[in-house]
């Protein structure tokens, strides 16, 4: 589960696809990266974190969660997820990287809908993911983003979670919501 | 029935009714949803698997100094404090559940004039569960059954003829046959089942459960079951063909009963569920052709880590030949604040409106509770409890009580 875990933080990074533009995206008010991952008989486990920084510098943007912050509302599953599958020691952060060209920016009060692809880095690999995306801008300058990335650990080298019987499902659901303002 | 008989009925069921598993609609508080997991049970309730008790150490006992030096569950988890060791094979899953104490009731009747008083103290060691559980879980196979000793009552799970219900006897409460497909969402089995209907929970002697007669005690029935568990709902219905430990067969309810509970959030869910059986003589109300229904609702929602709240409410429809068609009403609302790891303060609200059994009204309840995971496979549980019912023409009569009991599982 732990390993889950981790990798829903790798889909949170890669999920959040900002509105470019020429001008930089800087991140405002709150953000949520939650992963969810799936295993028999409607098993289910979330995780979350509101850490979530963003640098733009003209051509990427580039969305970086700090995997030790993820919180699966266990204590045990949580250093499960981070010793045994993310290994955050050695691999601490997940990064998304979209192309700025990639991404369909909304004007005032419009809103846009989209999927781009990213390059994710999770537990030391580097993968190719689709980032669906929905930007709703309002009259000001700043803008709502919500998004999903579909990962698949064993795409980065994650260890399948096993504990006890029960085994996550290698494809998680990543979640990713924030808004941003643009200079 | 007389207001007396009514009485001491009351008394006597909070009393002396065992009770059989561990069932927690409070684990949504960790985003627990379903129940699959833990319990061999797609309903939940019973037979643990090693995952379930690897989650009672880290989510429902007090932790004591250092523990989980490898962040793995301890040995002593498993099976009589894991006294079998690797020999035990994974598929067997066996366990023990006592849970005995004491109970003190006193009964207010006002409107008694007998010899008996209208105050009557009753305090009474209650031994609430004895029983040795197992199940087999082999690929998609699944089996349990269990057996055990009440030393009272719980007559319509006995094995050995009754002479005397408050007499001991030998019980089994539920055993099935069923096979897990679909990666386990799809479970089919068949057995002597609980039904499955509203929450499932320990506390059976609330009204909800003791009135629908869908408590773990002794209310299970034969039958054949389908459940789904999915990602966001799961449910499961029940053909019943009757409770064949009780006879003859008359007394057999035939009928059907189910729930669909749905995951609106990891912390929120709601339910409805139903029931509809049938029996030619009610082997309680001792009325020909009964058709007994209970169609509800329940929610279970955890605003924190540390806080869930249960609610069920169910309409009651009886007809008989000799009593007509009545109408009713029973449900309860529960809180349940874990202070710290393992100690939990449960506070219940009940209500019952049956026009029958010689109440009339409304009825309340409540229920403070203490329930405390205190080390490895021992709860100890202190409840407190009021109940009042009216009756016509008389002062309502008053139950009050406590009970303390101290809860092996192993």
């Amino acid at each position: 589960m732990s390993a889950l875990l981790v990798v829903l933080s790798l889909g949170l990074l890669l999920g959040t696809p900002g509105v470019a533009s020429a001008a930089g995206f800087t991140l405002q008010g709150e953000s949520r990266v939650s992963f969810t991952g799936k295993g028999p008989a409607g098993f289910k486990l979330v995780g979350a974190t509101e850490k979530l920084s963003l640098e733009d510098d003209g051509q990427s943007l580039t969305f970086t969660v700090p995997l030790d912050s993820l919180d699966t509302g266990i204590e045990l599953r949580n250093r499960h997820m981070k010793e045994k599958y993310l290994e955050t020691a050695r691999f601490p952060q997940a990064v998304l990287v979209v192309k700025r060209g990639e991404l369909l920016v909304p004007a005032k009060g419009e809103t846009k809908s989209g999927q781009a692809k990213g390059l994710l880095t999770l537990h030391g690999e580097t993968r190719e993911v689709v980032v669906q995306y929905r930007a709703e801008r309002a009259a000001t300058q700043t803008t709502k983003v919500t998004s999903q990335v579909k990962v698949n650990f064993k795409d980065f080298g994650v260890a399948v979670p096993s504990y006890m019987g029960i085994t996550v499902k290698p494809d998680i659901d990543v979640d990713v919501a924030f808004e941003i303002t643009q200079a | 029935m007389s207001v007396r008989v009514l009485t001491w009925t009351l008394a006597l069921c909070l009393l002396v009714h065992p009770r059989a598993a561990l069932a927690f609609p409070w684990m949504i508080k960790h985003n627990y949803t379903g129940c699959q997991s833990c319990h061999v049970d797609p309903s939940g309730g019973g037979v643990m698997t090693d995952y379930g008790r690897a989650q009672q150490q880290t989510l429902l006992e007090t932790q004591w100094g250092a523990h989980n030096p490898e962040g793995e569950a301890d040995s002593d988890t498993q099976f009589l404090y894991g006294a079998l060791g690797s020999s035990r094979p994974e598929w067997f899953l066996p366990e023990v559940s006592v849970r005995a104490g004491g109970l003190f009731t006193r009964s207010v009747n006002l409107g008694a004039t007998s010899n008996e008083g209208q105050v009557r103290d009753v305090l009474v060691p209650v031994v609430m569960a004895a029983d040795v559980r197992a199940a087999v879980v082999v690929g998609a196979f699944r089996a349990m059954a269990s057996l055990g000793v009440a030393p009272r009552r719980a007559f319509a799970a006995s094995l050995t003829p009754v002479g005397d219900i408050d007499g001991p006897k030998l019980v089994s409460r539920d055993y099935w046959l069923g096979a897990a497909l679909l990666e386990d969402a799809l479970f089919i089995r068949a057995g002597r089942l609980t039904l499955p209907f509203g929450l499932r929970s320990v506390e059976h002697t609330l009204w909800a459960r003791a009135v629908t007669r869908t408590d773990f005690n002794d209310t299970q029935q034969h039958g054949v079951a389908v459940a789904w568990s999915a990602e966001n709902f799961r449910t499961e219905v029940m053909a019943i063909a009757g409770n064949f430990q009780v006879g003859p067969d008359g007394f057999r309810e035939r009928g059907g009963s189910g729930y669909l509970e749905y995951a609106f959030a990891p912390n929120l869910t709601a339910g409805v569920s139903s029931l509809v059986t049938f029996a030619r003589f009610d082997r309680l109300n001792l009325e020909a052709n009964t058709l007994r229904q209970a169609h509800g609702l329940f929610a279970r929602y955890a605003p924190s880590p540390d806080l869930a709240l249960v609610a069920e409410l169910d309409a009651l429809v009886r007809g008989s030949q000799q009593g007509g068609t009545q109408m009713g009403v029973v449900g309860y609302a529960q809180a349940d604040l874990e202070v710290v790891r393992g100690l939990h303060l449960l506070g219940t609200v009940e209500v019952l409106r049956e026009d029958q059994r010689g109440a009339t009204g409304i009825q309340l309840g409540g229920w403070l509770g203490l329930s405390w995971f205190a080390a490895r496979g021992l709860e100890v549980r202190l409840d407190g409890f009021a109940r009042q019912t009216p009756v016509e023409g008389q002062p309502s009569i008053s139950n009050l009580g406590s009970v303390l009991l101290l809860h092996f599982y192993l």
